[in-house]
């Protein structure tokens, strides 16, 4: 259960601090729900960049024998791409716009991050407790 | 039912991660800033100086 919940509350929350520090020292004129949008953004790439490293793990194999592995780390991609898709079409229209995230955006581009982020981490948890 | 149960996790910790960033976000954002750029200082910023120089004045 330690486990299950470090992989969902507290890498996720340790890497969104880092990311709005980095955001906010980057980028000073990212004020207000920008900050969060931006940090979804950077959630999303986390989200997918990190599903290489998590099926290179033997017992991902193991709990998923044969070309199951494979299958379930491009489901996990779809669905992070899917998350990613929908937030980088909310900053796209954003951008078009001319305008600034509103508060309603930045915590639903957030949240889609966050999941993408706990998809991949709870695939690798799921693996660990089922072999 | 595990399913269920793995699903349900994942779906409330999201919501509890985005929540505490909401509230965190605002806080550390600004305490960034105000290291990395600091308030200007009275002290800091330069005497006004007056817009025609004595020399002009003197040689009207």
């Amino acid at each position: 259960m330690g486990w299950l919940l470090l992989a969902h509350i507290g890498l996720p929350l340790i890497f969104g601090m880092v990311f709005i520090i980095i955001v906010a020292a980057v980028d000073p004129r990212s004020t207000g729900w920008d900050l969060l949008g931006e940090t979804a953004l950077d959630f999303a790439i986390l989200g997918l960049g990190a599903t290489g490293s998590v099926f290179d793990n033997p017992k991902m194999s193991q709990a998923f024998p044969g070309a199951n592995s494979t299958l379930v780390a491009i489901s996990v991609i779809a669905v992070n791409l899917v998350f990613a898709a929908v937030i980088v079409s909310i900053r796209a229209s954003n951008v078009r716009k001319n305008a600034h995230f509103t508060g309603f955006s930045s915590i639903i581009s957030l949240f889609l991050g966050v999941l993408g982020v706990g998809f991949t981490a709870g695939a690798l948890v799921w693996a660990y407790l089922h072999v | 039912m595990e399913f269920l149960k793995f699903f349900s996790i994942w779906i409330g910790s999201a919501t509890a991660v985005t929540a505490a960033l909401v509230l965190i976000a605002g806080p550390l954002a600004s305490l960034i800033r105000h290291l990395i750029y600091p308030p200007l200082r009275w002290q800091n910023v330069a005497t006004p100086q007056p817009l025609r120089s004595p020399q002009v004045t003197q040689n009207k």
